[in-house]
């Protein structure tokens, strides 16, 4: 299976770089000659402490765990950010102290979603097959020429609300829901199919724009190409500027398998 | 309207108006023992430490808000105590960084076995209970009215601030309804000033939150602070609805007659929530 996979990603408008809460993997482009590769999106959610780190480390467990469990992949991610953490408020102790406001947050910890993709090559030379995880409202688009095939976890543009179940830092903050519900997907897929794993802001206006049958999806194929019309940064910032976006960090990773 | 941005770079404000007369001095309601004074600057700092939390970041606390509070009694002026008595519209990372002092409270937590286990918290205090004198509302009205008008000429494209007058009793110098409208004429481009009112109880009536008709109020004084509310603006319809499960209109406005503590903290809690923070 050979696949060219491509990430975008721009913090808030008004925001410093390095406030953007997003990470994916992998980070620029590449080519991929592999029977098996891994793509992944996470949103930091704005309240929390140190979310973009926790993001980063979530999809960074994501690519490296042996198995699509979300419970194992959490857990590889949280024993990263709990060395983390002890390191990080040893330094605090010995340099400045905590204050009152930080004790709060730090308690808590991050929240994160995750949305995440594996393509696995058919050893006959057939279609291969993807399998998808998804916590929160960070989403995936199967796409072939200009159909949308799947969306997932959400499908429908109404559908994202202010509280999306989200993966906690902190062991006593699961909800439920991330134990019990079925957050997976799979299905077939085969040369010049994409795929899009996209956070929501962006995500919400995906599926907008498909269900008016305003395709959005040469735009995004054509992203960083030769028939790139707008680059990334600057389409994004039209659609703020115009109201059609809503102002929030944006990131995307695009996977042509070819 | 009611949906700006709030940003480091367009931060609003809150003004709480704080009844500090001496009949502050009495229980408050149900709560056996307690003087309406005590509980409502427990709820003050409490909702003040909220704030904080809400804009903190890793990097430190974001400017969102500035804040005021103005104590009104004997006489009526800026309530904060400590290194920032006698300031008003303070930035809220100052807020942060000066409290008067931090007290240790025990608070009881679920110990994860059907029981509870007492627990030890930080509770900063920047305003202190007092009681003595009048009720000047009109006076505080007016000087909510100044302070917000000065700062909309520095930012004029802010949300709309939101000013929270918290009293027991009728005013005593004057019809407050001539200075609250001052109030609720003075605009950002995102809306007019929200001028919100809760009525302390000293009874144990069942309050009355977020009416969106003068039918079923009591008395003359309930009307009046009904009319010199604001209509609750969207974000914080919904949220009445969706979190306290009270049937809204568009005809809702931002007041709560006969507040006990909980309606009182629950009142301060919805009136303060962000719309969109950057």
């Amino acid at each position: 299976m050979i696949a060219h996979i491509a990430s975008f990603s721009l913090h808030k408008a008004g925001n410093y770089p390095d406030e953007n809460d997003d990470a994916c993997r992998p980070i620029g482009k590449r080519g991929v000659r592999s029977d098996r590769l891994r793509a992944a999106v996470s949103d930091g959610a704005t309240e929390g402490f140190q979310s973009g780190r926790w993001a980063n480390y979530l999809v960074e467990a994501f690519i490296r765990s042996p198995s699509l469990e979300v419970q194992r992949i959490s857990r590889r991610a949280r024993h990263r950010w709990e060395k983390w953490l002890t390191t990080y408020l040893d330094e605090r102790a010995r340099e400045r102290p905590i204050q009152w406001w930080e004790e709060p947050a730090l308690e808590r910890g991050a929240f994160a979603s995750i949305i995440g993709l594996q393509i696995s090559a058919s050893s006959n030379g057939d279609d291969s097959h993807w399998n998808a995880i998804a916590i929160g409202d960070s989403c995936l688009f199967h796409v072939r020429g200009t159909e949308l095939l799947r969306a997932f976890p959400i499908s429908d543009s109404t559908s994202f609300t202010n509280r999306p179940v989200l993966l906690p830092s902190n062991i006593a903050y699961i909800q439920p829901q991330n134990n019990t519900a079925n957050y997976t997907a799979g299905g077939e897929c085969r040369a010049d199919d994409t795929f899009y794993l996209v956070t929501d802001a962006f995500a919400q206006w995906i599926l907008a724009r498909s269900e008016e049958n305003r395709s959005p999806w040469l735009a995004l194929r054509d992203l960083d190409t030769d028939a790139e019309i707008r680059q990334f940064d600057d389409w994004i910032r039209d659609l703020r500027t115009s109201g059609e976006l809503r102002n929030d960090d944006v990131t995307l990773v695009r996977v042509d398998l070819l | 309207m009611y949906d700006a941005e709030i940003s480091r770079d367009n931060p609003s404000c809150f003004v709480f108006l704080i009844d500090q007369s001496g009949s502050m001095n009495d229980g408050f309601g149900a709560e056996a023992g307690k003087r309406k004074a005590d509980a409502l600057a427990d709820a003050i700092n409490r909702l003040l430490q909220n704030l904080v939390l809400k804009c903190a970041r890793d990097e430190g606390i974001r400017n969102y808000y500035h804040v005021s509070v103005i104590g009104y009694g004997d006489s009526v002026g800026p309530a904060f105590s400590g290194s920032l008595v006698g300031k008003s519209l303070v930035p809220i990372s100052d807020i942060a960084n000066f409290p008067a002092r931090i007290e240790e409270r025990t608070k009881q937590i679920s110990d994860g076995a059907g029981g509870l286990v007492d627990q030890q918290v930080k509770f900063p205090v920047w305003f202190e209970p007092k009681a003595a004198g009048g009720t000047p509302m009109c006076n505080a009205l007016g000087q909510a009215s100044s302070d917000v008008g000065s700062w909309l000429t520095q930012h004029p494209t802010c949300f709309a601030p939101i000013v929270i007058n918290i009293s027991d009793g009728e005013p005593t110098d004057g019809d407050p309804s001539v200075p609250a409208d001052q109030v609720k004429a003075l605009a950002s481009t995102d809306g007019n000033v929200l001028l919100f009112n809760v009525h302390l109880s000293a009874t144990n009536a069942a309050p009355i939150q977020f009416p969106d008709s003068e039918t079923g109020l009591p008395d003359d004084h309930a009307r009046l602070l009904f009319r010199m509310s604001s209509l609750l603006p969207p974000h914080l319809k919904d949220a009445v609805q969706q979190q306290e499960g009270l049937a809204v209109s568009e005809a809702t406005r931002g007041f709560v007659f006969n507040a006990n503590l909980v309606s009182l903290i629950k009142f301060l809690d919805i009136g303060t929530r962000p719309s969109n923070l950057r």
